[in-house]
């Protein structure tokens, strides 16, 4: 495919600068979100300011593992086909991330450990991958 | 206390109301639904259109594309001349929020008496296709769900839905028999609703023979993405009383909306404090407790989530809502009943103008007007509206 898949036209235009670093990150090969020193927490999604406490936020990288928290299969998705098993992972750190999953929706259950990599086959943004880590 | 919390504000009723049918409207547009519901309204009280000082409305639609200043174009088309105009846009909870913007003029002694109108009418966009514009509207639309969601190609909030059921299940030991029996009650109270989409009889079996739509989801607890359209006339208590109306009050407003856009990553899937907490806020307001509710219309859009609406309400214990609505507590007739009309699932969803169907059918009973499926004696009634994935909660206490 050349230039960017249709679907992420209104997505790729309205990145603001959080969504934007987190995404360049990724493109250099680093999952992070940001981190509050005062609160001693993370946000996701990423902020550059502390809701609670109007900190300046800092960029902290996180696992590539976590567990599975919850998933679901589109019946029709706009981007990923057969499967298009989407969900969510909680990261070691507890921070919860959206992405898709390589395994079939059969093979998927709540708790089980999760390696997170990232896909690079899809054209316009580098996202985020799960796989079942087998026991 | 006053409906908005605020002793120097005027009372504000609700005087009318009207609505098309729920289902399929094909050929025709969202204001040509709107209008029908409009006039339905202004006819019930012999209130000609140019009496409106006021008129609230909201997006007609979602996926269909909408130029702007539309409230111009709808004021050109009825021959209306307001004070007061304005389109109100946040998802589900729209036509409710125009309703308090409608009613916070007249509370403040602005204007006196106004129409909210909510419409849709994209069904075909989705059942017979779509062309090239259609679909990058669509791209529009998918692109609400933000930075961190959209970009997986996620199309409709189904899926997030589907999200927040599982989770639910999962932590409250919910079975699926237990989720698929709240479509079969809302079924039966929509057997009795001659405007509602789906009437014929279910049963549980039916339910999960459904397309699998989004695991845990099947067919039969989403509900139908209808066309539609209702509207209110809200006035103050003095010009209601001067017509000789026998008006529904408004006597609590409460609204509590969350960080969180559609998949709420940082609080869970399964916790809505903002709900209960639009619901207390209300309720405080009008000087009520939850147990003076006679009866409840709840947005409710999947089967799960009003499950989890009627918890997060305080209706019922957190995993407890599931039982109770099999025992028939929400059931015409039953404890508190809830979502009367058939709800989404049954009366039919089109998201734009649901918020007004609900305050449409609590009005209907409070007046006595609810035929077969009037619950006797029901004075103190609440409606309530959300948007995203319950990321947001509006409720409106009103009583006779």
């Amino acid at each position: 495919m050349t230039g960017p898949d249709p679907a992420l036209k209104y997505v790729l235009r309205e990145l603001g600068p959080p969504a934007r670093e987190f995404y360049r990150r990724l493109d250099a090969g680093e999952l992070a979100t940001t981190f509050c020193a005062a609160c001693e927490r993370f946000s996701f999604p990423p902020r550059e300011r502390c809701a609670d406490c109007g900190e300046e936020l800092a960029w902290r990288p996180l696992s590539a593992r976590g567990s599975i928290y919850a998933f679901t299969a589109q019946e029709r998705g706009l981007r990923f086909t057969a499967p298009d098993v989407v969900g969510i992972a909680e990261l070691d750190e507890g921070v919860r991330v959206f992405g898709v999953f390589d395994d079939r929706l059969e093979d998927l259950a709540i708790g089980l450990p999760v390696e997170i990599h990232l896909r690079r086959d899809v054209p316009g943004m580098t996202l985020l991958g799960f796989k079942v880590i087998p026991e | 206390m006053s409906a908005f919390g605020s002793e120097r504000t005027l009372r504000c009723a609700v005087a009318s109301w009207g609505s098309t049918t729920v289902g399929r409207h094909p050929g025709r547009t969202p204001s040509e639904l709107g209008f029908e519901a409009l006039h339905k309204a202004l006819a019930r009280i012999d209130l000609p259109p140019a009496e409106l000082e006021g008129l609230f409305i909201v997006p007609h639609g979602y996926a269909r594309a909408q130029a702007p200043l539309r409230p111009s174009r709808v004021t050109e088309e009825l021959g209306l001349s307001t004070r007061a105009l304005v389109e109100v846009e946040c998802g589900g909870a729209s036509s409710l929020l125009a309703f308090k913007a409608a009613c916070q003029e007249i509370a403040t002694g602005q204007i006196e008496v106004a129409a909210v109108i909510g419409a849709q009418s994209e069904r075909r966009l989705y059942e017979d296709g779509m062309d090239e514009g259609d679909l990058d509207r669509v791209y529009l639309l998918a692109s609400m769900m933000g930075s961190y969601v959209a970009p997986y190609g996620v199309l409709t909030a189904v899926s997030c839905y589907a999200l927040s059921a599982q989770r639910y299940m999962h932590e409250h030991g919910v079975a699926a028999e237990e989720i698929a029996e709240l479509p079969v009650r809302l079924r039966q109270h929509a057997a009795l609703n001659p405007i509602a989409e789906q009437r014929e009889p279910l049963s549980v079996e039916d339910v999960l023979a459904s397309r699998m739509v989004c695991p845990p989801v099947h067919k039969l607890e989403a509900p139908p993405w209808s066309d539609g359209g209702a509207c209110v006339i809200v006035a103050s208590e003095e010009w209601a009383r001067r017509r000789g109306l026998e008006p529904v009050f408004l006597t609590g407003w409460g609204e509590a909306h969350d960080s969180a856009n559609f998949v709420a990553f940082e609080q869970g899937l399964t916790s809505f404090p903002w709900v209960r907490r639009s619901t207390e806020i209300a309720l405080e307001r009008a000087g009520r407790h939850l147990d003076d509710l006679d009866i409840a219309e709840i947005y409710g859009a999947f089967a799960a989530s009003e499950l989890m609406t009627y918890e997060a309400m305080g209706f019922f214990a957190d995993g407890e809502a599931p039982a109770a609505v099999a025992r028939g507590e929400t059931a015409i007739g039953g404890r508190i009943p809830i979502n009367t009309s058939g709800g989404r699932l049954s009366l039919g969803h089109p998201p734009q103008a649901t918020p007004l169907l609900e305050m449409q059918e609590v009005c209907q009973q409070l007046t006595g007007d609810a035929g077969e499926r009037q619950v006797a004696g029901a004075a103190i009634g609440l409606v309530q509206a959300e948007h995203g994935v319950m990321n947001g909660s509006a409720v409106a206490v009103l009583e006779i």
